[in-house]
């Protein structure tokens, strides 16, 4: 096994299990996010529940101590104020995206995988950026054996047909060359075309709690290598310990 | 000429020793919304190196998934997409088109020691005629540094010249072809895929002015498979050295047997009509030697 399949093999368990990553990263743009105000103090429980956690190069310098029975940590390597909405305290003018990281300093910090945002939807040139980015952080993790998973995020105001979009976001992101895809539910039909052309891992972020367990569900159906969950999952409508206890539950289901 | 340029022009033009090639451009699912030969790529890419495909071109990440298909000497040549644009999605009236390009975006990608680095013999970039100077500055700037690039590492550039946009019209189509692929040539271009211009007469010309190998692209997918053949057999009556088409075979019933018709006209002297029928009656003189390589 070479070092990248044994670096996935950290995020995604073998076949019976699947895997649940958590994304926290958006305290890179969003500040300090609801639940987190002490990262690593409040992920401490959740940790071991979890395959993978996603951080800012900063927070994961922080969270020490770990164990083997804890989840991998990957970093995100992009920054982006899409996550932002006209109610922020510092509301985007422009669609920005910047990368903050590249994979040999994602290595040097001990990450198990680098995280991309694949943003669609926004000003040509930051799709175009995006994909360049993508095969570039690809084909130096290739080098290195890191994992590159791209998050496709078709959020921007020139999407006409969200289910599509996505299918052309996990397209860009597969012929970009990234190990992992990590993909919105766009429908049911768009998920079976996703399924279909998906040849890597794929994981599902689903579009709401509510929807969560249907999403889930069809996901698992089609083959999906586990769950992603973003920073909506945080705060108070799901404290930390109610959504360890979901986590452990889609493990006992999918196991 | 520099070996490894020489051994990689070889290996895609010279694989049955009569310097024609017939190569597959499957990089569609870089840059255009999600159609079934994209959703299928691998059955489509075994299919046609089961038919005895010469080249096939693939996104770098596709490079890397399907690296086993070009292993050893009777693999086909890969040829890795180098350049990225979002030309299939420019305006809105189509209704597949799920995120709708203003503006034609084009930019490298990928240097050519990182195509190299992923086992190409050879990559392809486009140079865009007719839409604004911006974007023909910009591409004239970004073939300069492929050619500079490949140049170094010994690896051939297929340019592809494309007339797209606003300057572009029904009596000039094929002047701005035939002057594109001058100038890329101009530029270093080591071969060139090109559109046909719709005669034999014209392509020819543009082939002669060419002065490279000159592959012929298909475009849209054709009304069947008899017209892609006819396309073809036109090509090579123009001199082209052979074709490197996208959806006319991956989305063709039978890519497997579409690319054997193909290769048959380049390789064995067929006429469509023998393509189609799958024997030749044997008639040595028929047999059209293949254009020696320019170097």
């Amino acid at each position: 096994m070479n070092s990248l399949d044994y670096r996935l093999k950290e995020l995604l368990p073998d076949a019976g299990r699947r895997a649940v990553l958590l994304d926290t990263s958006a305290g890179l743009s969003l500040g300090a996010l609801p639940g987190l105000e002490d990262f690593s103090t409040a992920l401490r429980r959740v940790l071991p529940r979890l395959d993978g956690l996603v951080c800012s190069p900063g927070q994961l310098r922080r969270l020490g101590n770990r164990t083997r029975a804890d989840a991998a940590l990957l970093v995100r390597v992009d920054w982006t104020n899409t996550l932002r909405g006209p109610a922020f305290p510092l509301p985007p003018e422009t669609a920005t995206r910047v990368s903050i990281l590249e994979a040999d300093d994602a290595l040097k910090l001990g990450a198990s995988g680098m995280v991309l945002s694949f943003l669609l939807g926004y000003d040509e040139a930051v799709e175009a950026a995006c994909l360049k980015a993508a095969v570039q952080l690809a084909l130096a993790g290739k080098d290195l054996g890191l994992p590159l998973l791209v998050e496709v995020c078709p959020s921007g105001p020139l999407v006409s047909l969200p289910g599509k979009a996505v299918e052309l976001g996990a397209s860009f992101a597969l012929e970009s060359g990234a190990d992992v895809v990590v993909v919105p539910h766009p429908g049911p039909d768009s998920l079976k075309t996703i399924a279909a052309m998906l040849s890597v891992p794929w994981l599902l972020k689903t579009t709401s709690a509510e929807n969560s367990a249907t999403e889930w569900e069809a996901a698992l159906g089609l083959g999906a290598a586990g769950l992603w969950l973003d920073y909506t999952w945080l705060g108070p409508a799901m404290p930390l310990a109610e959504l360890a206890d979901r986590v452990h539950s889609t493990h006992e289901r999918a196991g | 000429m520099d070996s490894g340029l020489s051994a990689r022009l070889e290996r895609l033009f010279n694989r049955h020793g009569d310097g024609r090639a017939v190569c597959v451009a499957a990089d569609h699912g870089y840059m255009s919304d999600v159609t079934p030969n994209v959703v299928n790529l691998r059955s489509i890419a075994e299919a046609v190196v089961r038919g005895g495909v010469d080249g096939i071109l693939l996104s770098p990440g596709q490079a890397i998934r399907l690296a086993s298909l070009f292993r050893g000497r009777d693999g086909p040549a890969l040829i890795v997409r180098a350049d990225w644009m979002n030309m299939p999605r420019l305006g809105g009236a189509n209704v597949t088109n799920a995120v709708p390009q203003r503006h034609l975006f084009h930019q490298k990608v990928l240097t050519a020691e990182q195509a190299l680095k992923l086992g190409a013999t050879a990559i392809t970039i486009y140079l865009f005629l007719g839409y604004d100077d911006r974007v023909e500055a910009a591409g004239i700037e970004s073939c300069a540094h492929f050619a500079s690039e490949c140049r170094k590492a010994g690896l051939p550039c297929i340019m592809e010249p494309l007339a797209v946009g606003g300057h572009v019209n029904g009596t000039n189509i094929v002047d701005l072809l035939t002057l594109g692929a001058r100038m890329c040539v101009e530029l270093g271009a080591n071969a060139l895929k090109i559109p046909y211009t719709g005669d034999v007469d014209s392509f020819a010309r543009l082939v002669s002015i060419a002065q490279v190998p000159v592959l012929v692209l298909g475009g849209e997918r054709l009304n069947n498979d008899r017209d892609v053949l006819e396309l073809f057999a036109e090509g090579l009556e123009a001199n082209c050295v052979g074709c490197l088409m996208g959806r006319n075979v991956t989305n063709a019933p039978d890519p497997e047997k579409l690319i054997r018709q193909l290769g048959k006209i380049a390789h064995e002297g067929y006429s469509v009509d023998e393509a189609e029928r799958g024997w030749k009656r044997e008639q040595p003189a028929d047999r059209k030697p293949g254009k020696e390589l320019e170097r």
